[in-house]
């Protein structure tokens, strides 16, 4: 679907006279400056070299320095670090699609009994504060001897992302046609001729938004990571990147400018590559209905 | 009995036996994810409220309601409460409607470049919130920091503070930049919403004569009341959650004034060894978001959906 | 674990007796005897160079002895270390050797069984000589050593020779010179004081510096130790002293916003006069230079307030203790031993920074003023304190650290700001 015919005005051109331009430009660049001036300006300050730094936040660099991207990427092992968040959001994000899919399919093309009831209590999952279940997990985790272990870390984000993948996929898959299956079915197809042959291979937009929406959370996660981990040697990014905030980073800003840009970088290839899908309909349309 | 039943919907008993692997794979397995990783903790927490563990020893000591009891006089409860709450004013105000008013500008044509506006305002959702708060740690320190050599370069040094070190505006600097990074969420959800609008609808009131604040306010936001449903909910449990920001800037600095639920249960729990009294916290924190939750369905949600 | 070249013939010849034995039963993995006994050690690494160091300790110890006991490091940064530590220390695979803290602290994992008790070591290798005795004191609760310090430090007024020239000022004897000193400086511009409080931890140096200086060590300990209340007049005195600075602006603006690193820009830029802070800033000091300091600087103690002979701040800043459910305690002593060695403690010198804690290490390559300051330090004996966050446990010292940097910045009084640290006081320990 097209935006321009979601629009209700028709063109801009045609609406606007000089004055509204002038508006909508003006609003622009405020939210230009607002959303894009904090972004930009920590860019600016990674390139710099201390003495450039010292010369004022919005002083141009007199000569482009890579030097603090290095530092950074030594000093708090974003190799590692970026290989574990990389593991935990695709292995956590792929079991909470593969969990998702079956509850999805039989919620959304099969007639359970009291369906809405079983939907709902699976989408309490998604609203639960995580603070209300750190300390039982933490404790649960390490009577299994899952504490500060990967595997520990990928099974709860899949279990807690699960409720997410279910509201997703459900709401993609309600949108595919009945008829489609109604014919596998009169051919006499089981459930799971219909699932695999009909509606998983339908299915794979709306399983790619998941993935992708699921991968971006647990990038961004924090409070599990923290909780449940305690070597070095297993932490996400987010965790490891606390260390930026002590005062042996903080003095010369380029160092966590230049880590604040090295963590976002997947996410941005990530965003460039899937962007159009995630922010439109599917996104939003996936939570309606 | 069951002929009169079975003409209108099968039992549960009925599908289970002639779905038997959605059954157990689409109704049972999520049910018992939910009963393991959201059910058990919730009545794991309830009972740990009762005790007091420091989390090293064994055994667990119960001390009936004690925990309650101390956190009713616990002040540092109270401002971790009236915190969020805070949180979730801020929230509602600031990035929600703003939120709002874009996805309106985008879709009136106000907003030039509506692809970049998007993307550029929907980028920091993204982000991690730790990210956004050493950005922000960056941009607001007082020494080198650019947002005040900003206000300073435009004349209105005067306006310069403590961001974050202030007992008076540090929490309304964590809820703008929690602002800052969350618009986009309600933009996106508002953007789609709007699209779902009839365009008659808008043409109508434009016909009789009407601007854009009276379209937003007559006309699109009536209309959006399932979105705004939801996002609301969205923006309670976010305030709720608020916790990586306070964790990466302040601490709950100074003298525990920018503390939320969240992060008191962490300090309690994990920093003071007082693992009871965290999950009597975490019990607050779940009754508090329940309240709300009830609330939100029995006003915005009522009738906005057909679920 | 692969053969080295560097086991003994017979080791080897024994080595292949048992593995063709074992491996003729069921093939197994290669025999215990050639496995070396593996030491876990978990450390607390707030600078880079602490990093840099204890890679030295290990490399150095695995090179030499890695075929016999095998180290291997796991570090946390600072802040996180304090969390990390409970979870590890209870953990079902806890490490041998770990970094710790004195006083409430390490009390505290004492109490909950966690610390080895080493004071059979403290004989066999003779620690308690080559260790700085305020040190070893602080190492002792009750007739046991629980842990060995690696590293010493101090807290002193820093203060700027250049300025205190210019400005024709005197190193000051008495509390009301100091604060002489500081209204000329507020008087020519300067800030009188940094505090850099962001964190909440620097402010507590000061405040307890003036409390061992105007109401006696006995009144610190007696509060550390849970003898005196928190609400006690002299520790809302000492409380409203800080109150009092803050307010006649002696501190520079936003100090609750500024971090210990990014003061050190202000400070070389000649901003402030003064600065109470901890000697582990040294590295901080010297900067890129090899002897300290990038700026002219030099230290007092802080000086008393009616002109008797002031207190000086000695605390062991790095401690190490052997986990008491460790299966190599004697293993892990071991290495405790190489760490607190003459090589490597003069090798602390170069990578990491001052002060060792042992006597031996050879202090001559640092600047005049630090050599002097390391011969305090020595001299200072037992006769000493900690500060509030290493002497009290956490929950206390938090609430403390808190309410100073609330009556710092005004939200709340000094009255009201002990009364809360007695409250989570009494919650940790009782009423007194």
């Amino acid at each position: 679907m097209s935006d321009a015919a979601l629009d209700f005005a028709d063109s801009r051109r045609a609406l606007l006279g000089f004055t509204g331009r002038l508006v909508g430009f003006t609003l622009l660049a405020t939210l230009m400056f607002i959303w894009l001036g904090p972004v930009l300006l920590v860019v600016l300050t990674s390139v710099k070299s201390n003495n450039d730094f010292l010369a004022g936040p919005f002083a141009l660099p007199t000569h482009l320095t890579f030097e603090p991207y290095l530092k950074v990427w030594f000093a708090l092992g974003f190799g590692p670090l970026m290989a574990n968040s990389f593991l935990y959001a695709t292995a956590g994000s792929a079991l909470a699609v593969i969990l998702a899919l079956v509850p999805a399919f039989t919620l959304s093309r099969l007639d359970v009994p009291g369906k809405k009831v079983i939907f709902g209590i699976i989408l309490t999952g998604l609203m639960l504060p995580q603070q209300t279940v750190i300390i039982p997990l933490y404790d649960t985790l390490r009577s299994l001897n899952l504490l500060d272990t990967r595997l520990g870390l990928i099974v709860v984000h899949a279990a807690y992302g699960m409720p997410a993948q279910i509201l997703i996929l459900r709401g993609f898959m309600t949108t595919i046609p009945r008829d489609i299956e109604k014919a596998a079915y009169l051919e006499g197809a089981s459930d799971l001729q219909v699932f695999w042959r009909v509606i998983l291979p339908l299915s794979i937009p709306g399983i790619l938004v998941g993935f992708t929406l699921n991968f971006i959370a647990i990038w961004k996660e924090f409070v599990f990571g923290l909780v449940l981990l305690n070597s070095e040697a297993n932490f996400p990014v987010t965790v490891g990147m606390l260390k930026l905030n002590s005062d042996r980073y903080m003095s010369v800003f380029n160092l966590p400018a230049a880590g604040l840009v090295i963590a976002q970088i997947p996410i941005v290839i990530l965003f460039i590559l899937t962007y159009r899908r995630i922010s439109e309909g599917n996104f939003a349309g996936a939570t309606k209905g | 009995m069951s002929e009169l039943l079975q003409t209108r919907q099968p039992s549960l008993f009925e599908f289970a036996r002639a779905h038997v692997l959605a059954t157990i794979f689409g109704v049972v397995m999520p049910l018992v994810v939910f009963a393991v990783f959201v059910g058990y903790p919730i009545v794991y927490t309830v009972v740990l409220s009762l005790y007091e563990w420091n989390g090293m020893t064994p055994t667990k000591t119960f001390v009936g309601l004690a925990n309650y009891q101390y956190m009713l006089q616990d002040r540092y409860f109270y401002t971790a409460l009236f915190n969020n709450l805070k949180w979730l004013a801020v929230t509602l105000v600031f990035p929600v409607c703003l939120g709002l008013v874009i996805a309106y500008g985008l879709r009136a044509k106000i907003l030039p470049f509506p692809t970049l506006v998007r993307t550029v305002i929907f980028f920091p959702v993204t982000m991690s919130l730790i990210s956004v708060g050493l950005m922000f740690l960056l941009i607001l320190n007082p020494l080198f920091g650019a947002f005040d050599t900003l206000l300073q370069s435009i004349g209105l040094g005067g306006l310069v503070m403590e961001w974050f070190g202030d007992y008076r505006i540090a929490l309304y600097t964590l809820t703008v930049v929690s602002g800052w990074a969350f618009t986009g969420m309600p933009m996106i959800f508002y953007f789609a919403g709007l699209g779902d609008v009839p365009k008659d609808t808008f043409d109508a009131a434009r016909i009789e004569g009407a601007g854009h604040a009276r379209m937003l306010i007559q006309v699109a936001v009536p209309q959006l009341r399932p979105v705004t449903a939801v996002v609301v909910m969205l923006t309670i449990f976010e305030s709720l959650r608020a916790f990586d920001l306070i964790a990466v800037m302040t601490k709950g600095a100074p003298f525990g004034t920018t503390n939320v639920l969240g992060y008191l249960v962490y300090l309690e729990s994990f920093w003071n060894s007082r693992f009871g009294y965290g999950a009597a916290l975490s019990v607050a924190i779940l009754a508090v978001s329940v309240g709300l939750a009830t609330l939100v369905t029995r006003t915005l949600m009522k009738g906005a959906f057909d679920v | 674990m692969p053969f080295k070249m560097s086991l003994s013939r017979r080791a080897l010849l024994a080595a292949t007796f048992a593995a063709s034995a074992v491996s003729a039963i069921c093939a197994a993995s290669p025999p215990a005897s050639a496995a070396p006994v593996e030491l876990r050690y978990f450390y607390r690494a707030p600078w880079p160079s602490s990093e840099v160091y204890a890679n030295y300790l290990i490399d150095e110890w695995n090179k030499k002895n890695g075929t016999r006991i095998h180290v291997t490091g796991a570090s946390v940064d600072g802040e996180t270390y304090k969390t990390k530590q409970t979870i590890e220390l209870a953990s079902s695979n806890p490490p041998d050797i770990f970094y710790s803290w004195e006083g409430g602290r390490a009390a505290e994992i004492i109490k909950n069984g966690f610390a080895a008790d080493l004071t059979p070591y403290y004989q066999k290798y003779g620690w308690a000589k080559a260790l700085v005795p305020a040190g070893v004191s602080l190492a002792t609760f009750g007739d046991k050593k629980f842990f060995v310090p690696t590293e010493v430090g101090a807290s002193v007024v820093w203060y700027r020779k250049d300025l205190y020239e210019k400005l024709g000022l005197k190193v000051p004897k008495t509390w009301d010179e100091l604060m002489a000193n500081a209204e000329a400086g507020k008087k020519a511009g300067l800030w009188p004081f940094m505090l850099a409080n962001q964190k909440k931890w620097p402010a507590q140096f000061m405040w307890s510096a003036i409390l061992v200086n105007k109401f006696g060590l006995e009144t610190y300990d007696g509060l550390v130790s849970n003898k005196i209340p928190w609400t006690d007049p002299r520790a809302v005195e000492t409380t409203q002293i800080m109150a009092d600075l803050s307010k006649k602006g002696y501190f520079e603006p936003s100090f609750n916003s500024i971090d210990v690193g990014p003061a050190m820009v202000p400070w070389s830029q000649g901003k402030a006069l003064h600065w109470y802070q901890g000697s582990f800033n040294l590295g901080r000091f010297r900067g890129e230079n090899p002897k300290c300091c990038v700026v002219p600087m030099d230290y007092f103690p802080m000086p008393s307030f009616d002109g008797h002979k002031p207190v000086m701040s000695v605390f062991a800043e790095d401690t190490i203790m052997i986990h008491a459910k460790s299966q190599h305690k004697d293993e892990a002593a071991e290495f405790v031993d190489w760490m607190v060695s003459k090589q490597a403690m003069t090798e602390k010198l170069v990578i990491d920074k001052p002060f060792p804690s042992s006597t031996e290490a050879d202090l001559s390559g640092l600047s005049e003023m630090e050599q002097r300051l390391g011969k305090d330090m020595a001299n200072a004996g037992s006769f000493t304190f900690m500060h509030v966050d290493h002497a009290t446990p956490p929950a206390i010292s938090d609430r403390f650290l808190d309410a100073v940097q609330g009556v710092l910045a005004g939200a709340v009084t000094p009255e009201e700001a002990m009364k809360t640290t007695e409250q989570e006081a009494i919650r940790t320990r009782g009423k007194i």
